[in-house]
């Protein structure tokens, strides 16, 4: 009986280890992928979403697309102007399935993936493959029009406040003509107060 | 003669003045929106029926909804009020539905916008694709 006591010492002393340090656990859960996000004031998952939604529903009601023709489209590149780091390709590839999605428009290979699309032609062109159920060289279909942009920003800070405040600017260039058939931007500003 | 014309046209510019110009409204449809099966018959039973308020969204109301059809495209304004003195920060999305009330499009992102005290804001929406024939528009509170 004199050996228990230490022993349910020992044991109460494991138990309130136990409850506090699960009192510290981290708690992982699920989140709404399409919430607002206000985590900083850096570039986030609202503002990409926001940006390919506002620019293919605009870009939808140009009548290049209106008219039912399917345009073809190819995306070039998106710069970014601005002192951080974003991936602007995410941003265009967003654009991208939204305007395929619609099924209004359609899309060639850009330049990004071409070399993909090359090998791809020639493997099936090699002596492993039936010629007759091949990809043919020379079939590729060109894009009528294409996609470029660029997204700037302007960061003001002051002791307590910092202010961002993003531009995207995207068009839609006539590939034959050269003549620039849709333009949109769209505006953000982020205010971070302490 | 001559009166007798000038009369005739005064007669018929009055009629022509006087003619009704109500248009009957296609079958699920009403002011303009789509409605499906929904009988609607006042603006406020179709604000009802098409802006849902996610929990509570205190001093914004829907001020007026309005649909047309641009381009041969369904376009959807909805006029959010802001009815106290302050600034009120709401996000916004739409749920989009095809004819037969089946979802036509994947959740739009929730669009965070700012109204300043008593005033106006209005949020402007079209379909994203040609299956997405109706909507419902969600509003909810940021300021908490």
């Amino acid at each position: 009986m004199k050996q228990a006591l230490p022993l349910r010492i020992a044991g109460a002393t494991l138990l309130c280890a136990a409850v506090v340090l699960s009192g510290c656990a981290e708690k992982t859960r699920y989140g709404d992928a399409r919430g607002v996000e206000t985590v900083t004031n850096q570039f986030g998952s609202t503002d990409l979403q926001m940006i390919a939604e506002s620019m293919t529903r605009s870009m939808l009601n140009t009548p290049i697309v209106t008219n039912g023709e399917r345009p073809i489209m190819t995306v070039q590149e998106v710069k970014n102007k601005t002192s951080e780091y974003i991936d602007t390709r995410s941003i265009t590839d967003s654009i991208r399935v939204e305007l395929q999605k619609s099924g209004r428009v359609r899309f060639a290979v850009d330049a990004a993936a071409m070399d993909q699309q090359i090998e791809e032609l020639k493997r099936q062109q090699s002596d492993y493959y039936d010629n007759k159920k091949s990809a043919e060289i020379g079939k590729m279909v060109g894009a009528a029009y294409r996609i470029e942009g660029n997204i700037t920003s302007i960061v003001k800070e002051a002791k307590d406040v910092k202010d961002v405040y993003y531009k995207f600017s995207l068009q839609l260039w006539n590939v034959q003509s050269g003549l620039l058939e849709w333009a949109d931007e769209k505006e953000i500003r982020k205010t971070t107060s302490r | 003669m001559k009166t007798t014309v000038v009369a005739c046209a005064l007669i018929a510019t009055a009629v022509a003045g006087c003619a009704s110009h109500t248009k009957y409204e296609e079958p699920g449809y009403a002011y303009g929106c789509p409605v499906g099966a929904e009988k609607i018959k006042s603006k406020e039973q179709l604000v009802k029926a098409k802006v849902e308020m996610a929990g509570s969204v205190p001093h914004v109301e829907v001020a007026d909804l309005r649909c047309a059809q641009r381009n041969d495209q369904l376009r959807v304004d909805v006029d959010l009020r802001n009815t106290s003195n302050d600034v009120r920060r709401i996000a916004w999305k739409v749920r989009w539905m095809d004819k037969d009330g089946m979802r036509a499009w994947d959740d739009e992102t929730w669009k965070p916008v700012l109204i300043y005290g008593n005033t106006i804001q209005t949020l402007t929406t079209q379909p994203p694709s040609q299956e997405a024939t109706d909507f419902r528009v969600v509003v909810m509170d940021q300021d908490k």
